[in-house]
């Protein structure tokens, strides 16, 4: 087929490109529709025709294009370059331009390849980000190749490991592990790897440059080429040498904690089993002897008896109790469903024999809350301050002891714990006890015949229950109060 | 009035601390039976006693116990150890084990029973007689219950 001037024509109209000849002297001649849309698009096709470049584009002249045209012209040689151009109605746009002699005049070609060039530069930043992700990311990655040669490691892998790049690219990354680790690598990991293209978490040790061993943990993916073979790796590596060095104390402690506690066991068990044995030969031959000397013995010799037989008795107390309080710590936060009021009436049962002596009055608030323990424990403790409230009062005086419970002080704790009290209007503590009466063997009163374990253990005991112990009085003769808070038992 | 004749009452005592051995014997004493105390002081000897070996090959001489009365605490052979071979042998297990123990322990109560323990007493550290306790327990064993003689 002949191309006809027509058919020229409509290819010329229909390019996506912008088509322009121009005179020698820069004059508009002939141009398509696209140079319209694109360059003058409120003008009509009459207002410009014929006119110099510089009233199309006012300002031109002083341009580097301007500059460009005219050499081209004077040369009557082809230019092709790219530069940013602003467009009316438009943001600046990247340009194409291809300007060529045609006989006496010019001709301009002009394509817009802005989608082009923002692809690219789009491309390019994706790629800087990714190289410098590769090199600032805290953690060591690297590349192998199908032998196992290290293809490209990042800045963070080097410094950590205190090589330069040239003389780790090319290298066998097995070079840089211990040899157990290497003999995992070549016989297990690497096989698997170059099957599978996955690595997860597995422990190596590598060696640095000073020769320093680190723990690590490496985890790679493979990287595909166009037959799906894989042909490198991207592998990451995590320095583990704290956390394996954190396991390793931790394992050490508990194997020591597991030889204290058996230590501790044997210690318990010979304190119940041996260090009471004499107790029981003393008091078991002063009965005898006892029993020999009936009627013949003075008052002064019975009692020299009852002091002996008393010191043994303390003794073993002390004894019974020291080994209650060893055995209270085994349970840490036990969290059963407690019934106070049903401690509360067992203790009440238990000391009948003592209430009945000394009648005191007891106030007892009505519905204690339940609680979370061990009911055993909490019993313990009940009863060691109500035994202390019957205990230490005033000659003549009648007792009177009041128990309840009320919201905790601290608002913090109100919600999670209750407290619960024992007041005694007996001597009272004076307050620079107030925290010394709850170590072991602190007692106030050598008259009594406590052990000093008692508020000892109730403090052990509440501890253990995570919940707080402590005693308000204003001094002498004004009685006691004391306190302990426990976490409240909610159904759920 | 009748007499009843009561034939003679064996007990293997296994107690190493010699002072508590004599004052059992003196408290079973007050029980006034007729029996037998056969003293060992620890586990390997009580259990050679029971098998007749070990210089106790004379059956008469060292006869088969009616009760063992057992200390927790023993040199060599533990108390524990000794009742589990009692109570793992078909002839041994029917006799009666009181285990007498200084221990209050609720470990060392549920360790003895779980091993079968007849009986599980508390050495007194306190006031309370150590002989009264002996007294009661003998009273209990040789006249109150029945045991098996043959």
């Amino acid at each position: 087929m002949e191309i006809t001037y027509h058919k020229l024509r409509q290819f010329w109209e229909s390019a996506g490109e912008t088509y322009s000849l121009w005179s020698a002297d820069m004059h508009l001649l002939d141009f398509n529709q696209h140079y319209m849309r694109t360059f003058h698009p409120n003008l009509t096709r009459e207002n410009v025709i014929g006119r110099h470049v510089t009233e199309l584009s006012p300002g031109i002249e002083k341009t580097d294009r301007y500059q460009r045209y005219a050499r081209v012209l004077l040369d009557k040689t082809p230019a092709k370059w790219q530069e940013k151009i602003p467009l009316p109605g438009k943001e600046d746009r990247h340009i194409y331009i291809n300007i060529f002699p045609v006989d006496d005049n010019f001709g301009v070609i002009t394509t817009d390849v802005t989608e082009l060039v923002n692809t690219q530069k789009a491309l390019y930043t994706i790629d800087n980000r990714y190289r410098m992700l590769y090199n600032n990311t805290p953690v060591m990655m690297h590349s192998i190749d199908r032998r196992g040669l290290i293809t490209d490691v990042n800045d963070y892998w080097l410094d950590i490991m205190g090589y330069e790049r040239e003389a780790v690219i090319g290298k066998g990354i097995v070079e840089f592990m211990t040899p157990e680790s290497r003999k995992v690598a070549e016989e297990i990991s690497l096989p698997n790897f170059f099957k599978t293209g996955i690595t997860r978490n597995r422990e190596y040790r590598i060696i640095k440059k000073n020769g320093e061993i680190m723990d690590i943990l490496l985890s790679a993916v493979g990287v595909f080429d166009a037959n799906l073979e894989i042909e490198s790796s991207l592998a990451f590596m995590i320095n583990i040498t704290e956390r394996k060095q954190f396991e390793n104390d931790q394992k050490s402690l508990i194997r020591e904690l597991k030889a204290k506690n058996a230590e501790l066991e044997r210690f318990t068990y010979s304190v119940s089993h041996d260090l009471k044995s004499p107790l029981v030969t003393i008091q078991g031959f002063l009965s005898m002897i006892k029993m020999d000397i009936e009627g013949i013995a003075t008052a002064q010799t019975l009692d020299d008896f009852r002091r002996i037989s008393g010191a043994a008795e303390k003794m073993g107390q002390l004894l019974d109790e020291l080994l209650d309080l060893s055995r209270v710590s085994r349970n840490t936060f036990p969290s059963a469903k407690v019934d106070m009021n049903l401690v509360l009436s067992d203790i009440l049962a238990l000391l009948q024999g003592v209430i009945i002596a000394k009648n005191p009055k007891m106030i007892i608030q009505p519905n204690l809350p339940d609680v979370k323990g061990d009911p055993i424990r909490l019993r313990e403790v009940f009863q060691n301050l109500i035994e202390n409230a019957l205990k230490y009062n005033i000659e003549g005086k009648e007792i009177v002891i009041k128990i309840g419970f009320q919201p905790h002080p601290d608002p913090e704790k109100a919600e999670e714990e209750i407290v619960f009290y024992v007041k005694d209007n007996g001597p009272g503590i004076e307050a620079r006890f107030h925290k010394k009466i709850f170590e072991l063997f602190e007692k106030l009163d050598n008259k009594q015949k406590g052990t000093g374990i008692g508020l000892a253990l109730c403090h052990k005991i509440i501890e253990l229950h995570g919940g707080s112990i402590w005693v308000e009085s204003d001094g002498t003769g004004t009685g006691a109060t004391f306190y302990f808070s426990l976490r409240k038992y909610t159904p759920s | 009035m009748t007499i009843e004749s009561t034939p003679i009452i064996n007990v293997l005592l296994v107690e190493d601390n010699p002072d508590h051995a004599e004052l059992i014997r003196r408290s079973l004493r007050n029980v006034k039976t007729a029996n037998r105390i056969f003293h060992v002081t620890d586990g390997e000897d009580a259990q050679d006693f029971l098998l007749h070996k070990n210089g106790y090959e004379d059956t008469d001489d060292f006869p088969t116990p009616h009760l063992i009365i057992l200390d927790l605490r023993l040199p060599r052979m533990s108390g524990l150890e000794f009742l589990g071979f009692v109570k793992n042998r078909e002839l041994l297990r029917e006799i009666p084990v009181v285990v007498l123990s200084t221990s209050k322990s609720e470990d060392d109560i549920r360790e003895a029973y779980q091993n079968y323990a007849n009986s599980y007493l508390v050495k007194p550290t306190g006031f309370e007689s150590f002989s009264g306790l002996i007294t009661d327990m003998g009273y209990y064993w040789f006249k109150r219950n029945k045991l098996h003689l043959e």
